[in-house]
């Protein structure tokens, strides 16, 4: 359960990480909005690969191959979520807020088996 | 030799027009009536739309200004608050672009309401004169009017209050100082700096920046008519009481000043 609560618990720091970010590359450094929530993206991606990696899944040796698979992961599910928001949208009546938050569920799972199995799996040791 | 001392060219400026319909009916009875002498118009103000021919019509005696707007309820995506503007003098160099565009924006918008160029250009809370603000404008202003428009600048010469003299030093200074460098016409003297409330009476006011203004100086003012649309501040529908009342007009004599239209060449 602890490992769940982290898991939610870092995506909204990096949600406010990448929200602060545009904002204040936007307002403060002229940034067109579009190229800010990139910045705010990247960002928010350090915040949470630093807290998904040790406080979710306790990996003290993540590394360049972690972070690789971990931004693999993080932009599949951004493809995967705009993917099936459009599927739902043109496929089904759903109201697109019921949508959307089945949608954000769905990866936010997947990502977190993505993360569990792959990113951050942990060799097993032998007694 | 019975020599009668020459009267001073005061300019009385209302600023905000456009931005609530209670300062639009208030300008345009004041400019109509000759009692003040410039209006600076906010050019994406809720209500410029429907009052501007109005005004239009007071341009004999009364020139008419932009009063650049980047932070109340302006179309600019980047608008904000005056505390940030202040802040992002740090990466000035970042804005100029950016600034660049929505000043010629404004202006444009300006030119196509009126018919005509701004005769002054000042800024809503003297956004104008901010380091990040004022060499955007400087350069717009070149290419387009080179030196036929005027600049409001907001250094009293005399003391007139702390109000005032934050105002001056948020960049009032450098902004005389380039527009001297570069020609431009901007006020010698500027008053009309204070807190908005009625503990005094604007009247009060008044005499103390009209005893001690010199001559080619403005005032500038926030006149709002008392309106069941707006609710404008007890201070601005005071001013706009005071305007209107006989008070205003024996003063021209008491202080013997001559209400001048702001522009480059008055």
């Amino acid at each position: 359960m602890r490992r769940y609560l982290s898991f939610v618990g870092v995506g909204a720091c990096a949600a406010a990480t990448h929200f602060g970010c545009a904002v204040a590359l936007v307002s403060f450094f002229a940034w067109s909005p579009m190229y800010a929530n990139v910045g705010g993206y990247c960002a928010a991606l350090l915040v949470s690969f630093a807290g998904q990696s040790r406080l979710t899944f306790g990996s003290t040796q993540a590394g360049v191959t972690e972070f690789a698979k971990f931004t693999a992961t993080s932009l599949t599910g951004f493809a995967l979520n705009a993917l099936a928001y459009a599927t739902l949208l043109r496929w089904t009546s759903l109201d697109y807020r019921v949508a959307l938050l089945l949608v954000l569920l769905g990866v936010a799972a997947l990502t977190y088996l993505l993360m569990s199995r792959w990113v951050f799996l942990q060799p097993r040791r032998v007694a | 030799m019975n020599e009668v001392q020459a009267s001073r060219r005061v300019s009385v400026c209302v600023d905000d027009f456009g931005l609530s319909r209670a300062s639009c009916l208030a300008a345009i009875e004041l400019a109509a009536r000759g009692l003040v002498s410039a209006v600076s118009s906010v050019v994406d103000g809720e209500h410029i739309g429907s009052f501007a021919s109005e005004l239009q019509s007071s341009q004999q005696t009364c020139t008419l200004g932009l009063h650049l707007n980047l932070t109340e309820r302006s179309a600019f995506r980047y608008t904000s608050s005056l505390r940030m503007w202040v802040a992002r003098a740090a990466v000035a160099r970042l804005w100029h672009r950016r600034l660049i565009a929505e000043i010629n924006r404004q202006l444009d918008r300006f030119e196509h309401l009126y018919g005509c160029p701004p005769a002054f250009v000042d800024g809503h809370e003297h956004v104008h004169q901010l380091c990040v603000v004022r060499e955007p404008l400087l350069e717009v202003l070149g290419w387009r009017y080179g030196s036929q428009i005027a600049l409001r600048s907001t250094v009293p010469l005399e003391r007139r209050g702390f109000k005032a003299g934050i105002i001056a030093r948020l960049g009032g200074y450098a902004l005389r100082d380039a527009a001297r460098q570069r020609h431009i016409a901007a006020n010698r003297d500027f008053a009309g700096v204070y807190d908005f409330s009625t503990r005094i009476p604007y009247e009060q006011h008044m005499r103390a920046w009209l005893a001690s203004i010199a001559d080619g100086g403005l005032i500038m003012c926030h006149p709002e008519l008392p309106d069941d649309e707006s609710c404008a501040s007890r201070a601005r529908l005071a001013e706009f009481e005071f305007f209107l009342s006989p008070r205003w007009r024996a003063l021209y004599e008491e202080f013997n000043f001559q209400l001048t239209p702001f522009a480059a060449h008055s």
